[in-house]
């Protein structure tokens, strides 16, 4: 049974290399093995960032049906940046 | 953590490993039109018990299944189903893994149902090869990415895709263990390889896109363009010299 190294798609992740080091995306996707990264405000659903998914970490997952959302493409930037304002709160917990 | 196996080890993994390998020789003989993949599901399921081991695979991550059977354009991972019928020309690929005294050993192939297409055949022909020029750098000393690049290195230049998503792994104890092992990569790079070390060396070659989706079930893996897949597997165990494949059975 192989094993999948891509990170999971509602992941929430923190960026661990280049200028953006240190700050919470959420994960859409993967394309050509880069990871799509978005976060509401600079990086919108529109226009996500692409990221090498090894400088990337995943510290935890959106809600089930915020996942099913981003895979049916129907999520909505301002539910990005809720969640993950709701995900800074957990993680500083 | 990448674990060394002792002699005592080795000893469970040869045994888990025939296991596997003849559970799937048996799963091959009932392979024909008309059989569902749940029939095929439980013959390895059986098999395995008989040989007093256990179905690694059922209830892996709620995998519910003893065994992964994918057709055609699925890769990996797909669901036995009582009314998945296997059809004339389909390929079928069939997984399994069992665990004999705490080791196990996973093992995969792909079959034809009865008469298949010219380029079904020659995919096959390319995933088996590949997999047999990758094992000839998986020796002591070599690197994980010798294997990989052996395998993408052939498969590729034949125009096929090779799935990078999903990699090979290290097997023992656990079902998933380090290091990983894609079936691409450059050569001299990656982690270097041990006497002892058990590799499971998987490549999943599709005629089109290497690109891949995950079904609604969130389990079965299909190629993206809905191009044909084949798969082939073995464990592994890696000597100073030629490596011993630890599922293999004739």
């Amino acid at each position: 049974m192989s094993e999948n190294i891509y990170p999971s798609v509602g992941g929430v992740c923190v960026s661990l290399t280049g200028h953006d080091a240190g700050m919470l995306f959420i994960l859409i996707g993967m394309r050509n093995d880069k990871a799509l990264l978005v976060n509401g405000k600079q990086r919108k659903i529109s226009n996500p960032k692409t990221k090498n998914y090894k400088h990337i970490s995943i510290l935890s997952m959106l809600p089930d049906c915020s996942v099913e959302r981003i895979k049916v493409g129907s999520i909505k930037d301002n539910e990005i940046i809720h969640q993950l304002k709701i995900a800074k709160r957990e993680l500083l917990k | 953590m990448i674990h060394i196996k002792n002699n005592e080890q080795m000893a469970m993994m040869l045994k888990a490993g025939r296991i596997t390998g003849e559970a799937i020789l048996k799963a091959r003989e009932h392979i024909k039109e008309g059989v569902s993949t749940k029939e095929i599901d439980n013959i390895i399921h059986d098999y395995i018990i008989r040989c007093g081991a256990t179905p690694t695979f059922l209830g892996y991550g709620g995998f519910p299944g003893s065994a992964c059977i994918s057709l055609n354009d699925e890769i990996i991972h797909g669901i036995p189903k009582k009314d998945r019928i296997l059809q004339e020309g389909d390929i079928v690929k069939i997984d399994t893994g069992a665990c004999y005294r705490g080791f196990n050993g996973d093992s995969a192939n792909t079959f034809g149902v009865g008469k298949i297409s010219a380029e079904a055949q020659a995919l096959i022909d390319v995933t088996k090869e590949s997999f047999f020029r990758g094992i000839e750098f998986a020796k002591s000393g070599n690197r994980i990415g010798d294997i990989g690049f052996a395998i993408c290195d052939y498969a590729s230049s034949r125009g096929y895709g090779v799935v990078r998503q999903y990699v090979g792994h290290g097997v023992g104890a656990e079902l998933h263990e380090d290091p990983e092992v894609p079936n691409f990569g450059t050569p001299h790079r990656g982690q270097r390889l041990y006497t002892n070390m058990t590799l499971a060396i998987e490549p999943m070659i599709n005629i089109g896109t290497y690109d891949v989706k995950v079904l609604r079930d969130n389990w079965t893996v299909v190629t993206a363009d809905g191009s044909l897949s084949a798969h082939y597997e073995h464990s592994v165990a890696i000597t100073d010299g030629e490596p011993i494949l630890l599922t293999k059975v004739e």
